[in-house]
């Protein structure tokens, strides 16, 4: 098992508090441009796109440090790999100088056929072996460190060998790559299937995290939905606040990406975000650093849901 | 029992999540491999992954054809259904999820076809919208040359906007797109006009516009994307042979089109040629 991912880890640059560029309040975030240490972006929407996508893009990078965070890598698919896909992420990221990317740990194709969502995957030893295999691949060619992210899912899939936190520690060690710890995709997944989240935070190799999501979710009857469409909600700052102290975290990022409140409400998220990490005195996150950066100064060479 | 693969529950999954039919069948047991298989999966979650996935196929697709969704009117989603069943998304950008509906409208279209003829086409000009916003193509200005002499006349031609795209529709597009916008009934008259349109990205605002062209307009446009034509070529080949007896009045006019053309952003500058 490697080791490697560590080490370039500790190259990363501390981007700080983030947020997700988005075409529909795009002015909005470059004015907050002091409340906001960087920027994270669907490849997708910007990946051979020229016209006013890529001038924003430009735009964005002209102002923050950006970082790729992906939704149809598919990297649990059997399909094959879209070397098309990869190639037009790889000039993405480079023309982005993005100092890592990142993906879901999840398929969202299958024979071809994409379903624009994530689907989970069996936590089974096959899933877990195809999946290292195409980590590899895909850490090599974007030429940048890898991150995997925890999905919410709705139901376990036949097959399955191993919990959700053995299925994702296995991977991240196996395949030497980094966590993209989402943890309202944590607490969704808790009250879900009916875990203990900080267990949960507490099972994973946590030395592996580089990024932290978070988001707001809507509750239906039965099930919580990880909808990007609501504020935080205080158990999810909660377990934030649990997490925070204990990684070393190189970025957080609020995610929202639809049912766009006021600008100031999602500044007073952004605040509060940046209080715990902050107020944490486990935190080993430089906030300082990070909110006065202007780009990423990574030697390594340089994303939602 | 063998367990099944891991393509083998993709494959069982992504059907009954995109798939309606073959989730009803699957959870009444008949194309699951046992019960066991359909109990280990939640119905409602099934549900739940169905109703958001086709809600982001619907919204992607009501937002690109505003029009042919307000002409099929209650039956839109019932088209984008059959649609998505027969042209499954394919690409990795979302958007791309409505690439193929004019296609699919002139091949499967049908009844639909036969109430509004025009539905290809005007699929055709929605399509084209979106397409050209997000085409990747960086339009190349160039300055424009002052057309004082016949020398510049002849040693300079246009530069045509590279996104720039013209179509001769058989039906009047652009007014029955302003019908439909202003929530009014569009009636037909088989005696209207062929139409000539042209859609592109502006260079500035990148935001696509559409104008109709006239005939001369057409003719102009047409030949200076086929062929490196100075303004001269194109005065000889597409004004000259279309202007009747008054020369004269047709350089004028010709070079007031120019002028207009560049001023629209569809001629972009000039080139030595
Ligand atoms: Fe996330």
């Amino acid at each position: 098992m490697s080791n490697q991912f560590l080490t370039l880890k500790n190259k990363l640059p501390d981007l700080g508090i983030g947020f997700g560029l988005r075409r529909e309040i795009a002015d909005e975030t470059f004015e907050a441009k002091d409340k906001i240490d960087f920027l994270e972006f669907a490849p997708e929407n910007y990946m051979e796109v020229g016209g006013n996508a890529k001038a924003l893009l430009e735009r964005a990078a002209e102002a923050f440090p950006l970082i790729s965070h992906g939704l149809c890598l598919s990297i649990g698919s059997t399909d094959d790999l879209n070397n098309d896909y990869l190639k037009a992420l790889k000039k993405t990221l480079d023309q982005a100088n993005c100092a890592w990317a990142s993906d879901h740990l999840c398929f969202a194709s299958f024979n071809g056929v994409y379903v624009q969502d994530l689907l989970p995957l069996p936590f089974s030893k096959e899933a877990i072996e195809h999946v290292v295999k195409r980590i590899k691949t895909v850490q090599d060619y974007i030429e940048r460190p890898f991150l995997l992210e925890n999905i919410s899912y709705y139901t376990s899939l036949p097959g399955a060998e191993m919990n959700e936190w053995q299925f994702i520690s296995e991977i991240l060690e196996k395949a030497d790559c980094g966590l993209l710890l989402d943890v309202n995709n944590v607490y969704v997944n808790s009250v879900n299937h009916g875990f203990d989240p900080e267990r949960f935070v507490d099972q994973i190799p946590l030395e592996r995290v580089v990024q932290i999501h978070i988001a707001g979710h809507k509750k239906s009857k039965k099930t919580i939905i990880d909808t990007h469409g609501a504020p935080v909600v205080q158990a999810v700052y909660d377990l934030l606040e649990y997490t925070i102290g204990r990684v070393d975290v190189k970025g957080v990022m609020l995610e929202r990406d639809q049912n766009f409140p006021n600008f100031d409400e999602i500044i007073v998220e952004l605040e509060k975000i940046r209080n715990i990490c902050d107020s944490n005195p486990g935190s080993k996150m430089d906030l300082k650093k990070c909110g006065t950066s202007k780009k990423a100064k990574s030697d390594v060479q340089a994303v939602s849901i | 029992m063998s367990k099944p693969s891991l393509s083998e529950i993709e494959k069982s999954f992504c059907t009954i999540v995109v798939d309606g039919k073959a989730r009803q069948q699957f959870f009444s047991g008949k194309k699951s491999k046992s019960k066991s298989e359909a109990h280990a999966l939640d119905n409602e979650a099934i549900e739940l992954y169905s109703e958001l996935i086709g809600y982001g196929h619907h919204d992607a697709i009501d937002s690109i054809y505003p029009g042919c969704a307000k002409l099929i009117g209650e039956k839109w989603d019932e088209v984008v259904d059959d649609y998505l069943q027969k042209y499954p998304p394919n690409h990795w950008r979302l958007n791309m999820i409505a690439s193929r509906f004019p296609q699919y409208v002139t091949k499967h279209g049908g009844t639909w076809l036969e109430q509004f003829p025009f539905l290809a086409e005007l699929a055709d000009y929605e399509w084209l919208e979106l397409e050209l916003m997000e085409k990747d193509i960086q339009i190349v200005c160039t300055d424009a040359c002052t057309l004082d002499s016949a020398e510049a006349f002849a040693k300079y031609g246009p530069v045509v906007n590279q996104t720039l795209v013209i179509r001769q529709y058989a039906y009047p597009i652009p007014k029955i797109v302003d019908h439909l916008e202003a929530d009014e009934l569009f009636v037909y008259q088989a005696d209207e006009d062929k139409t000539k349109v042209a859609i592109y990205r502006h260079p500035e605002t990148h935001f696509c516009k559409f104008l109709e062209l006239s005939h001369l307009a057409y003719q102009v446009i047409a030949q200076a994307q086929m062929h490196k034509s100075s303004f001269k070529d194109l005065l000889e080949k597409a004004v000259m042979p279309n202007s009747g007896s008054d020369a004269q009045d047709a350089v004028v006019k010709f070079l007031e089109l120019t002028e207009k053309l560049q001023d629209l952003g569809l001629f972009v500058g000039t080139r030595k040629i």
